[in-house]
């Protein structure tokens, strides 16, 4: 008679061989020193092979579990100038001082945990917990939940973001990330609030094709007088719809929130000879009290060789909207007039050496802004940064305005960071 | 004069049967590696291998639906990259970042996630409407005795102008090389195994040895190596929600 033990023992020893034989097989061929050496070995025979079906994997992929992942970061650096990294949002210096010239240490620590819980293939919540240092600010960044009705309607409540539009250099399309002009404008402050211009959302997909149409109900701190008690007034609602075919995407969308100007937006891309996106979008925005109407339209592109080692991108805008387009911690200056954006980037085969420039320009005040920077990611969770953000042009341009107060008369600026990180 | 001329009439007539022929054979490898009459569904691992670097391991959930030229990739493992997705309607093919939650087209001739297989991998097989057979030979492949064609591309769409695939008694793809305009090996496929699920052939492993990247190991050029196993196969109908933008946002986060 075997005992528990004899019995726990031999189990787990057959399920460490189970993994092993998987682990195996999943490299079995690797190894093998020529090619036409895996036809020789003798195998069994392939009508053998019958196997039965699997559960399916979409239940698999969204079935019951909960996940627990997370990342931290650690970020060292130098800067003279910029208190920010640019492409790396919120980038404090450390010490509360934000804006102006300064040269010193660049320095905080980040970490978030996200729990996915899956409690069944139609329903999960998701959770993503934030901490911050030398801020000391903890947040629950997003905290939502996924509904899906008869595989056709999907329903997601709760507090995450949405992005709309396609333009990453003028995303004045990205109506929901929109502010009103009443909001104070310091991005890298945590304490501001911007930076508690969380949004909530109710959003309902019902998918046509591969595209489809979205109806959502949007709201921010902001956006309310009293957070705890949200008023009808205080949500914003809107919807697009989406046809994705080959070769054309194409989105309406509208959005209208009491404290903001109503716009809609329409937006096309496609993917022309395999290696060029090209896009367009047009805005409007009609302020209901003043009666007045503003627009917008860009067209750009994206072009990529060699694996898309190499890439090129640009954008012409056009606005007549006076507004600056702020995102939570971020502010992207629409300014006024004719705007010209580029970006070039270079991998190495590797990726771990990146070179990329990023340069925008308004023509109408003369104004630009050119940011070369190098990135190395060749050390185990560790990237080193370095970039050097030049102004030029009219020094009454908005770009020259922009500029930390205290920094007004240089035109060249200098930052580099370490990244120490990890995600599980 | 009459019988020079009625040889050549002959010869004409047996090329015309012989492209007939090869034709059909490409049709018939279409069939066995395509799922027209069902939706597909699997797991597929990628094993990674860089000389001097190390291994790489990506697990990602693969839906076909072959008769609309239709697939979604969602990438399960590493963690890091969980909820990423890709999702082909004909040409265009979309990859999605949870991260950033927007969409961007790619190319379906890129390379699948850095490793040596290609997007283009993992969609129907179409050999008989994309290439032309210039020859047949018979020929030994270890246990497998195959017809080595070798085939042109008959329009630009296709990721590699030429290939030689190696088929077997049954038809199926046992080992094929992907070759430039300029006519350089760009990479070796070999197909081992196959699994047969409801009477359908899937491959169980594949083995790709990339020709031009790698890597020197203790002076040695070794070429980059990735193996894709598929598992849980599944021919079960799909909902046609799977096949949508609103799936990958549904199931990233």
């Amino acid at each position: 008679m075997y005992s528990m033990r004899r019995i726990s023992q031999i189990l787990f020893i057959a399920l460490l061989a189970l993994a092993g034989h998987q682990l195996w097989a999943q490299t079995e061929y690797l190894d093998e020193a020529a090619l036409d050496a895996v036809f020789d070995e003798p195998s069994q025979d392939d009508a053998e092979s019958v196997v039965e079906e699997e559960q399916a994997l979409v239940d698999i992929v969204r079935g019951s579990r909960v996940t627990l992942g997370g990342d931290f970061s650690f970020n060292l650096g130098y800067t003279a100038g910029w208190t920010q990294v640019p492409w790396l949002v919120s980038t404090d210096t450390g010490d509360g001082s934000i804006g102006g010239f300064r040269h010193g240490a660049l320095t905080d620590t980040r970490s978030a945990l996200n729990l996915d819980f899956r409690i069944a293939p139609i329903f999960r919540v998701f959770l993503t917990f934030k901490f911050d240092f030398p801020t000391f600010r903890s947040e629950v960044s997003e905290f939502f939940a996924d509904y899906t009705l008869m595989d056709s309607v999907f329903f997601r409540v709760g507090r995450h973001n949405l992005t709309w539009g396609i333009s990453r250099f003028y995303p004045h399309t990205n109506l929901t990330a929109r502010l009103p002009d009443a909001f104070p404008v310091t991005p890298a402050d945590y304490t501001d609030e911007l930076n508690d211009a969380d949004s909530y959302a109710f959003r309902m997909t019902v998918p046509v094709g591969a595209g489809g149409v979205e109806f959502v109900g949007f709201t921010r701190n902001g956006f309310m007088a009293d957070p705890s008690t949200p008023k009808a007034e205080d949500i914003g609602w809107g919807g697009n719809f989406n046809v994705a075919v080959p070769y054309l995407d194409f989105t309406i969308g509208t959005f209208y929130q009491s404290l903001m100007d109503w716009r809609s937006y329409v937006s096309a891309g496609t993917t022309l000879f395999d290696r060029l996106e090209f896009f367009s979008e047009g805005l409007t925005s009609y302020d209901l009290d003043a009666g007045d109407i503003r627009w917008g339209v860009n067209a750009g592109y994206l072009l990529g060789f060699w694996n898309n080692r190499f890439q090129f991108s640009g954008e012409y805008y056009y606005t007549t909207e006076d507004r600056d387009l702020r995102v939570k911690g971020v502010e992207y200056p629409l300014i006024e007039g004719h705007n010209i954006a580029s970006g070039l980037a270079f991998y190495t085969s590797d990726r771990q050496f990146n070179a990329y420039t990023q340069v925008q320009y308004n023509v109408d005040e003369n104004t630009g802004l050119v940011i070369p920077a190098l990135t190395f990611d060749g050390i185990p969770y560790v990237t080193i940064t370095a970039a050097t953000p030049v102004i030029f042009g009219d020094e009454n341009g908005s770009y020259w305005v922009n500029n930390p107060s205290e920094n007004l008369d240089r035109a060249l600026s200098f930052v580099i960071m370490a990244y120490l990180k990890a995600g599980f | 004069m009459k019988r020079t001329g009625l040889l050549i009439i002959l010869v004409l007539i047996s090329a015309v049967i012989n492209a007939q022929d090869f034709r059909q054979i490409l049709r018939s490898v279409d069939e066995l590696a395509s799922y027209v009459e069902s939706d597909f569904a699997a797991e597929y691992t990628i094993v990674h291998d860089r000389p001097g670097i190390g291994r790489e391991t990506t697990v990602s959930a693969v839906f076909r639906r072959d008769a609309d030229r239709k697939y979604v990739i969602i990438l399960m493992e590493p963690e890091e990259k969980r909820g990423q997705g890709y999702l082909k309607q004909g040409p265009t093919l979309w990859f999605y970042d949870p991260t950033s939650r927007r969409f961007n087209s790619t190319s379906s001739r890129d390379r699948f996630q850095n490793s040596n297989a290609r997007n283009s991998d993992f969609t129907e097989s179409t050999l008989a409407e994309d290439y032309d057979v210039l020859s047949v030979e018979q020929v030994k492949l270890g246990r497998f005795d195959c017809r080595l064609l070798e085939l042109q591309a008959n329009n630009d769409e296709v990721t590699y102008p030429y290939m030689k695939i190696w088929v077997d008694e049954a038809n199926l793809i046992r080992k094929s090389e992907d070759y430039s305009l300029s006519r350089e090996l760009m990479r070796t496929t070999a197909i081992p195994e196959y699994q047969f699920i409801n009477g359908k052939a899937v491959p169980k492993a594949l083995l790709i040895v990339d020709a031009l990247a790698g890597g020197r190991v203790n002076g040695r050029f070794v070429n980059e190596r990735t193996q894709i196993t598929i598992s849980k196969v599944s021919f079960d109908p799909l909902a046609n929600s799977v096949f949508s933008k609103t799936f990958l946002e549904n199931v990233g986060r």
